[in-house]
């Protein structure tokens, strides 16, 4: 309860800001982009989260326009691969226009900033979230996938809810747009994507003790690459 | 160690987003009672009718940053009936300069120039800068109205007359080569602003006939103080930092009250179905922030659709209606200027034979750059109505081709609603109507359209939010001839339009050159340089090139600007041609 009230007081302190009086007088209008989306049901009887992360964040979206509307209470939906805003006047859930926007950033409560953006890959279209940004760039697709259904028995009624499972897919994209899908989190996964340096690599994560178990790791061992790319002038 | 560069970005984005709030929709500065100064330097105060009136503005902020500044200027020719000509100036650091045509249709006697900015409004006009200038119609004889104008009119503000030891209080420097110079020769003069560091002023110069800069109006010397007026409080004019603003009024016709806390919708013909709104404050006022793509279109604003049936009406704010009497200048040296008034129009008939104008059209790029301000990305059907058969009116290509566009007539009365593509039900409420990207309120109006008459059908089935606007669902039809279909449009909408930032013409110094130099055509210029945009950096001279033509007589070379400090500096000195 603390941490919803603390989530909510730092949300409300960007929205203060910005509809501060002009001369004491009286809100100033908004004359940034207004955001468009459709009135959408997002309930699902299911076991699981549809959410990567399942609490309200505010946020800024960034249109293809070029402008950026912000202060809005969004969180995305790996589900449906969708951004949704929670509407502050009617409280309903919009599924923001997917061919508006062209990604979001989401802040999170302990200060930590999440950067979508619509990607486009082998496997298709959808928001990821920028892990890492250089001469390689990480995202992690936070898909969302039913795996199964249990049919549950409520009285006399038999319900059938969904099982959702998180399944994050990473995505290596290079500057020409190329793309490689690491299937796991791990080194070999990883140096896949790169089979002409895949000895010097190998002993570069090896001289950094580079183990990849998890996303910290992988966005480090990332990062790494790059720098010695770098140095190398590849 | 790992998540320590990742903390770094996320801290550093986070500090970033007060920036972004800025970068989206700035247009009130920090500080309310920022107030702003503009000065205008003309080519000339008195001149004949039918030719270029070249002039610069520079604005001072006394915020002092570029970024917290108007970015427009607005400048307008007035006489005593009112505005003639209306120009808008998009101002680069402060600084602008554009032309008006003064037509030869115009009667001789005496206009004003003004300049302002949309919050320098908040002032009042007290706050403007006017200078008077003399017109006189190429083909008026008597030239009685110049006569009125004696040199004891009342000028308050009189400037500084002028003679050879003029110079700037400020210090600007301006070494003239040789003073008598032949005709058609090369000419040139040193500019500079003394002293050290990092200032810098920005500068334009004319060099003009002696006789058309005897107008006294308002001293560049002197210029006014911030006004001390209040500044407007209840709905104010914004700073037009990001782009250029719209306001108006929503009133009711009965009471001619503002009407607080509703919607006012702008739209603009297009391919696109666009839509914008914007909410009225407690006096009914409202205020559109305009992008490049509102350049050159006709807008039409209505009240929301929550206001069906009211008899209510908006007024477009006019930002060049003055209130404020036209000063009268005086006049120093009649018999000099009657007789430089007389050979003028002289010269502007032989030149007006010859096509000699002295000014070059400026090549005007592709407007609607901007962007449109979408109400979705792409509509869930389009319908191209040449992709199918002909079918004769909006009823049958509902019935034949969109299937989730239900039209119904129930006597006089035509309702329509549509199908829901996400959920397959009724969308409950009328889908909004738009026709040719306006949005429309009677659908019968159209219903006879036929498919050669249109072009495409968008229909949106979806229960959509645009910021606190719902719409049950989005129908836009346009036509082949958007002109027929927008005139029936009633009488709720107001059309207006604003008046992009554009440069026709300049002053054109390389064919004077060449004019001067070939001597294969008569040069009749009196207006020998006329250049904007100088910039005068701390202890440097600059050099500023000109040419003489064949008329001899005596010019002044007049210099006039504004220090990066918002001083404005000045020079003069005269010139004579053999």
């Amino acid at each position: 309860m603390m941490r919803f009230i603390l989530i909510m007081a730092f949300a409300a302190i960007p929205a203060a800001l910005c509809g501060q009086s002009w001369n004491g007088q009286e809100r100033s209008p908004d004359f940034g982009p207004q955001l468009s989306g459709e009135v959408f049901n997002f309930q699902l009887i299911a076991r699981g989260s549809q959410y990567h992360y399942a609490d309200w964040l505010r946020g800024d979206v960034l249109l293809y326009s070029g402008q950026v509307s912000t202060n809005h209470q969004l969180r995305y939906n790996g589900y449906r691969d969708a951004v949704v805003w929670l509407h502050p006047e009617s409280m309903q859930e919009i599924r923001l226009d997917i061919r508006l926007v062209q990604g979001f950033t989401l802040y999170g409560p302990r200060q930590d900033t999440m950067v979508y953006e619509r990607i486009r890959t082998s496997d298709g279209h959808f928001f990821a979230e920028r892990l890492h940004k250089g001469k390689h760039n990480l995202f992690v697709y936070r898909k969302v996938e039913q795996t199964g259904e249990v049919i549950e028995r409520a009285g006399n009624a038999l319900h059938a809810r969904a099982i959702l499972e998180a399944r994050p897919a990473y995505y290596l994209i290079d500057r020409q747009g190329n793309d490689h899908r690491l299937r796991r989190i791990n080194r070999r996964s990883l140096l896949g994507a790169f089979p002409e340096q895949r000895r010097e690599l190998r002993q570069l994560l090896r001289s950094h003790r580079a183990s990849i178990g998890n996303e910290a790791q992988l966005v480090r061992a990332v990062s790494l690459i790059d720098d010695w790319m770098k140095q190398q002038g590849l | 160690m790992t998540r320590h560069p990742i903390r770094f970005i996320f801290l550093a984005l986070l500090l970033l987003v007060p920036g972004l709030q800025k970068a989206s929709a700035q247009v009130i500065p920090e500080d309310p009672n920022t107030k702003e100064r503009l000065l205008l330097h003309t080519d000339r105060d008195l001149m004949v009718a039918g030719e270029y009136l070249f002039f610069s503005a520079y604005l001072f902020n006394d915020s002092q940053d570029y970024n917290r500044q108007s970015r427009f200027a607005y400048v307008a020719l007035r006489n005593a009936s009112g505005t003639l000509e209306r120009v808008t100036l998009n101002l680069e650091k402060g600084e602008g300069h554009g032309a008006i045509y003064i037509h030869d249709t115009l009667s001789t006697g005496v206009y004003e120039l003004v300049g302002f900015t949309n919050w320098m409004r908040n002032q009042g006009e007290e706050s403007y800068f006017r200078i008077p200038i003399v017109v006189v119609n190429r083909f008026d004889e008597t030239l009685e109205a110049i006569a009125r104008l004696s040199p004891e009119s009342p000028a308050d503000e009189a400037g500084p007359l002028p003679n050879a030891e003029d110079t700037s209080k400020e210090g600007l420097v301006l070494h003239a080569g040789p003073s008598r110079l032949g005709r058609r020769s090369r000419g040139s003069f040193q500019l500079q602003l003394p002293g050290t560091g990092s200032g810098h002023a920005r500068v334009s110069v004319s060099i003009a006939p002696v006789a058309s800069q005897l107008v006294r109006g308002e001293s560049w010397h002197q210029p006014k103080a911030f006004s001390q007026t209040p500044t407007r409080t209840a709905s104010p004019y914004y700073m037009e930092t990001e782009g250029m603003m719209l306001s108006g009024q929503l009133i009711e016709k009965g009471s001619r009250q503002g009407l607080p806390g509703a919607r006012v919708v702008l739209n603009t013909p297009d391919t696109l179905v666009n839509f914008v709104y914007a909410e009225t404050d407690q006096q009914g006022f409202f205020h559109f922030l305009l992008n490049d793509y509102y350049y050159h279109r006709e807008l039409f604003l209505s009240p929301g659709p929550d206001w069906d049936g009211q008899e209510l009406s908006i007024l477009i704010d006019d930002k060049y209606l003055f209130s404020h009497p036209l000063r009268l200048p005086s006049l120093n040296g009649m018999q000099e200027i009657t007789d430089y008034i007389r050979s003028s129009q002289d010269i502007l008939r032989v030149k007006k034979v010859y096509g000699l104008t002295g000014y070059r059209n400026l090549e005007q790029k592709l407007v609607n750059g901007g962007t449109p301000p979408l109400l979705y990305g792409r509509a869930n059907t389009i319908l191209y109505t040449d992709h199918y058969v002909p079918l004769d009116d909006v009823w049958e290509i509902a019935r034949e081709l969109a299937g989730a566009w239900r039209i119904r007539r129930s006597g006089s009365q035509i309702t329509h609603s549509l199908i829901g593509s996400t959920t397959r039900q009724l969308l409950p409420g009328s889908p909004v109507f738009f026709v040719d990207g306006i949005m429309a309120r009677d659908i019968g109006h159209y219903m006879g359209l036929s498919s050669p008459q249109l072009y495409k059908i968008e229909i949106h089935n979806l229960k959509w939010m645009h910021g606190n606007v719902l719409f049950p669902g989005i129908i836009g039809i346009f036509s082949k001839d958007p002109e027929i279909n927008l005139a029936n449009l009633n009488s709720i909408y107001t059309r207006t339009s604003i008046s992009p930032p554009i440069r026709e013409v300049e002053f054109d110094s390389s064919t004077t050159a060449t004019a001067s130099l070939s001597h294969a055509n008569p040069d009749l210029r009196q207006l020998l340089l006329w250049k904007p945009e100088i910039l005068l950096k701390k202890g440097k001279i600059e050099e500023v090139v000109f040419h003489t033509g064949e008329l001899g007589g005596e010019y002044l070379i007049t210099v006039r600007g504004m220090t990066s400090c918002g001083k404005p500096v000045f020079a003069r000195e005269r010139i004579y041609v053999q």
